[in-house]
């Protein structure tokens, strides 16, 4: 366990600082748009 | 334990393509749950979906340059894969759960192995740097801006999920298919048909989510424990293994997807998928090393 507390603790910090810098919001503006592209309509 | 993966693998394909309402007004579901990635390979592009795929965030985050997003999915990339490893590939992923149904179809022989195996395994690391890294970086176009070239040009759960649905559900978009589309279908063909003969090929060759969960199993605390009084060396194990793997040997590569069908098939209940560190257990052994007693 105690190996994994150091990737654990980074990927925490890495989520919050993505939280503080609006990622959520960014995936949501990928996510709610059609990709013409990712579907194969291009 | 199987009936129990099986379970928890249909709840979560659910889960991720839930938007039934989406099918009837043929457009894709931006309710908030879109903020969030859940573990599996799921293509938010699907008009089921309710959540977004953590590999088209991440490369959507690089091709934008968005430092935000790609802290927030290289994050949850980061604790997904050192908690759960591949546990996601074997429990959670709604592309796993496909791939062995398909596996399921009485169709002919089928293989453990194909020619080119071990190299083929490596192409799945070549994929995730690749196409889903440097490309989106790097390659840019007239106006400054990458893309997703592994969903663009490859992803085989973006083809089904979303290409199929939208060409068949939506007359006006059928006009825009073009080589892309057939690229992906032949793709996707060649992919579900490998299914009916080899055991989950895309998890095994071409998953670079897979790649990045498996580099997590050696510090996920979910492990095959194997307790090397109890082993008789018999086999069983490593007939059982989906992914050709021998657990008696080697049980924590990051080709392990923790299915668990090794433990289930172990006569002298050796093996056992364990979160808990168990006195009459030890740790399958490194890749390479000698049980003791053999």
């Amino acid at each position: 366990m105690k190996r994994l507390a150091f990737p654990v603790a980074l990927a925490v910090c890495l989520l919050v600082l993505g939280l503080v810098l609006g990622g959520p919001y960014a995936v949501w503006q990928k996510a709610a748009n059609l990709c013409m592209e990712c579907i194969g309509l291009g | 334990m199987d009936k129990r993966r099986r379970l928890l693998q249909w709840f979560f394909t659910a889960l991720s393509n839930g938007y039934l309402y989406g099918l009837t007004q043929n457009r894709l579901f931006t309710g908030w749950s879109k903020r969030l990635c859940l573990p599996g390979l799921n293509c938010y592009a699907c008009p089921l979906a309710t959540t977004s795929c953590p590999l088209g965030s991440l490369q959507a985050s690089l091709a934008a340059r968005d430092l935000g997003s790609f802290f927030y999915v290289g994050g949850l990339l980061a604790l997904f894969g050192s908690v759960l490893g591949r546990f996601v590939c074997g429990w959670l992923c709604p592309f796993g759960l496909l791939q062995e149904l398909l596996h399921k179809i009485p169709c002919g022989p089928k293989l453990r192995r194909v020619p080119g195996e071990r190299a083929l395994r490596m192409v799945k690391f070549l994929l995730l740097g690749g196409l889903c890294v440097l490309l989106p970086l790097f390659a840019l176009d007239a106006f400054g801006f990458g893309k997703d070239w592994f969903c663009a040009y490859v992803c085989p759960a973006g083809t089904l999920e979303g290409g199929l649905l939208y060409a068949v559900w939506n007359k006006g978009l059928r006009p825009m298919l073009s080589w892309l589309f057939a690229w992906k279908l032949l793709l996707l063909v060649v992919l579900l048909l490998l299914c009916l003969v080899v055991h989950r090929p895309f998890c095994r060759y071409f998953c670079p989510l897979g790649a990045l969960y498996g580099m997590g199993n050696h510090l996920s605390p979910i492990r095959l424990g194997w307790n090397e009084g109890k082993c008789t060396h018999c086999g069983r194990c490593h007939v059982a293994c989906p992914m050709d793997l021998n657990p008696a040997r080697s049980g924590q590569l990051s080709l392990c997807i923790r299915c668990g069908k090794c433990a289930e098939t172990c006569p002298e209940g050796a093996l056992c998928l364990t979160t808990r560190r168990c006195s009459a257990l030890s740790k399958a052994p490194a890749r390479g090393s000698v049980p003791v007693g053999s």
